[in-house]
């Protein structure tokens, strides 16, 4: 095996790797790298990219395991050469037993083609011939193999280190899925750059000094930035909450403890969801009323009042002030204020207000759950009694069983999303019917987000299907149901609707797409766009 | 009787009164327009102006589209009529599926059409989204006259067609 031609392909990095371990053929300049004239036949000092001279045949076998090293230590792999099987296949009379292996690229084939295609061209549109260049004669085999380099366990990447001992980052891109969340952009500034679709690897660490996600290209990243910000990408990829960005590091990695990210805590009001199924689908969270209750009422009364206080009070300082002024200008004092009545409220629309229990179905059921209570009230004649989660399958056992409530029917079951509630994220609330006496009581309790409610079924055998409607809709589980399954949405669908969270328009379940196609082309695209929404489009089979 | 026709009257002139010369395609699409079945099935409130159209009062049955057949397999025309959720579409593809060749669909009213009132997550913007549609009927709900006046149109789109338009479609996809 000997190496008789030995180039640099465009894209040089000046990085010294070949200089080192191969001194007598490359030589590295300021701006590329040269093969050495003293190693050539021809005697010039250039990159030897367009000419192709070849290497003195003394160094031609010498130095060719210095060349394939430093090919293979080459970080952008502009190091080129042709190399064949021995020294003896160069004299033209023993190329047809040598095969020489043309290594890597074969530009001849490439103008042969060229040459073809014109003179075709030529003829078939009656043109004068133009004198085609002579074809430069093919080496009779040219198979090409794959690189030498390629086959042998990688060189170990400290060789093409200046500072061998470093590790550092080879490549670094994101995958699809990309939520847009800033974590990385928070842990490393100099590498990502999240844009409002995406996240782009930044041009400036880059070997082609381009801004993508580098996703389908890999392109490298310059060695110095790998190796300087080797803990800051590893540190932004680990602390992606989509696991996205994905890197090749050369030598050990180092050690990267990660907390987790305080970028990925949403903040309140408009955000973005974190769900891989459906990124950047932007929700504006509603402002819900606060939960219709006494205490809010009465707080919403003192609030009020303490108000118009505040601003009486500060009336009257105004007025102390403007008329110790006017005194000493020597001025007519101002006139005193007047306290402004309460405005006629003329909104006959206005709910009433809300008042304390005096019902004796309501005072029956205090003394009966003592402390289990949170609160009680009638509005509009409507009785409504709070009670903690702890207490509900006894509330609703008195109410059902007790010879003075006889609450024979639960007429309706259903529950409210306050997301931007303390202490509580849904009320659950129960509308019952006693047809016995004609009367109709409200129980309400709050659940946090997750937590479990006794099922009511036992009690109330109507409450089956309506529990079944608030787990599809809210998520709300019910311990002791006997079938808790979604009961209006498929079995498969993602996410809870009536949450205030959810999309209107969903997460692209709607958007699907099988029309009429005979070589099933667009049902498998909507499968394929489907399973990238992270949806199951299964068709359901029949019993 | 002889070369010379009927009666010793001359062959051809006979011929032409006793004969009427047309081509095979328009013999079957005479017979496909004036017999098509409906499948019986609806998705919502717009069924009940379906059944309106076929019960005595407008009497969709003159046109030869008064048997509501309870089989896909029987039937020619799909009429969705309400309508179409995200849970519903695979049944409905399903049906179509299982029509047999030639097969039209008409859109009855606006959900079937567009999506109608429902831009929600559950409802697929019109029935077009999963199979091909020949008619559209706007209204909510359309009137049964509507329906039959959607439905005389189907029959001038089956009068008019010929076998190229169907396979025509399927040529320029394989080429």
């Amino acid at each position: 095996m000997a190496i008789t031609k030995v180039w640099i392909e465009e894209g040089c990095i000046v990085c010294n790797a070949c200089e080192a371990e191969c001194p007598d053929v490359f030589h590295v300049t300021e701006e590329s790298c040269h093969i050495k004239g003293d190693s050539r036949k021809d005697g010039h000092e250039n990159e030897n990219r367009d000419e192709k001279g070849e290497l003195k045949a003394d160094l031609q076998s010498s130095l060719e395991a210095a060349i394939v090293a430093a090919a293979a230590a080459c970080p952008v792999e502009v190091i080129k050469y042709e190399q064949v099987a021995s020294v003896e296949a160069q004299t033209p009379a023993a190329v047809s037993e040598a095969e020489p292996t043309v290594s890597q690229t074969a530009p001849v084939i490439d103008a042969d083609i060229d040459h073809a295609v014109d003179a075709a061209l030529g003829t078939a549109l009656n043109v004068p011939a133009v004198p085609v260049a002579p074809i430069a004669p093919l080496p009779p085999v040219l198979a090409i193999v794959p690189p030498v380099i390629a086959a042998k366990p990688p060189v170990p990447p400290t060789a093409l280190i200046p500072d061998a001992a470093k590790p550092r980052i080879a490549k670094v891109w994101i995958e699809e899925g990309c939520i847009v969340c800033n974590a990385c952009e928070a842990d490393s500034p100099e590498v990502f750059h999240v844009t409002e679709t995406t996240c782009m690897i930044k041009a400036a660490v880059r070997l082609d000094g381009k801004e993508t996600e580098n996703r389908v290209e890999k392109n490298g990243l310059k060695p110095e930035e790998g190796e300087r910000l080797i803990t800051s990408i590893i540190t932004a990829s680990k602390g992606c909450p989509v696991d996205v960005i994905k890197y090749e590091v050369l030598g050990d990695a180092p050690l990267v403890e990660v907390k987790p990210h305080d970028a990925v805590e949403v903040a309140a009001g408009p955000y973005i969801f974190d769900y891989v199924t459906a990124p950047n689908r932007q929700v504006v969270m509603p402002k819900t009323v606060p939960l219709p209750s006494l205490h809010t009422y009465q707080e919403e009364q003192k609030a009020a009042a303490a108000a118009d206080e505040a601003k009486w009070a500060k009336q009257q300082a105004d007025f102390e002030s403007a008329k110790t002024k006017a005194v000493t200008e020597g001025k007519d004092a101002p006139k005193p204020p007047v306290r402004a009545l309460p405005k006629k409220n003329d909104n006959d629309m206005e709910s009433p207000a809300p008042s304390e229990a005096k019902d004796p179905d309501l005072l029956h059921l205090m003394d009966l759950l003592d402390g289990k209570v949170s609160q009680a009230f009638e509005q509009s004649g409507e009785l409504t009694l709070q009670v903690h989660p702890d207490g509900l399958v006894e509330t609703l056992m008195f109410c059902k069983g007790d010879a003075s409530l006889r609450y024979e029917m639960l007429a309706d079951q259903t529950a409210t999303h306050y997301p931007a509630a303390d202490g509580f994220a849904f009320s659950v609330v129960y509308q019952l019917t006693s047809i016995s006496r004609s009367k109709r009581l409200r129980v309400r309790v709050l659940v946090k987000d997750g937590q479990e409610l006794e099922s009511a079924v036992q009690i109330y055998p109507s409450a089956n299907w309506m529990e079944r409607e608030i787990y599809d809709m809210f998520g709300i589980r019910f311990n002791g149901h006997p079938d808790l399954t979604r009961i209006l949405c498929p079995e498969d669908w993602e996410g809870y609707p009536l949450r205030k969270e959810y999309p209107t328009l969903g997460w692209g379940q709607r958007d699907i797409d099988f029309r009429e196609d005979r070589s099933g082309v667009l049902m498998r695209m909507a499968m394929e766009k489907a399973g990238n929404m992270g949806i199951n489009l299964k068709v359901p089979k029949a019993d | 009787m002889g070369m010379n026709g009927l009666n010793g009257v001359n062959g051809p002139d006979v011929l032409e009164h006793i004969l009427i010369t047309t081509k095979v395609e328009k013999v079957i699409n005479w017979a496909r327009a004036s017999s098509v079945w409906p499948m019986s099935f609806g998705l919502a409130c717009c069924a009940i102006e379906m059944m309106a159209a076929g019960a005595s009062k407008f009497d969709f049955d003159r046109f030869g589209a008064g048997i509501f057949r309870a089989t896909p397999r029987q039937s020619d025309l799909m009429i969705v009529a309400g309508t179409v959720t995200y849970k519903m579409a695979p049944v409905i593809k399903k049906l179509y599926d299982q029509m047999p060749e030639p097969k039209w669909v008409i859109a009855l009213g606006s959900c079937a059409t567009a999506g109608g009132p429902f831009d929600s997550y559950h409802t697929i913007q019109g029935v077009d989204k999963i199979v091909p549609v020949d008619v559209y009927i706007p209204g909510c709900p359309p009137r049964p006259e509507s329906l039959i006046y959607g439905f005389l149109k189907l029959q001038d789109k089956i009068m008019t067609s010929s076998m190229a338009d169907k396979y025509g479609e399927i040529f320029e996809a394989v080429s």
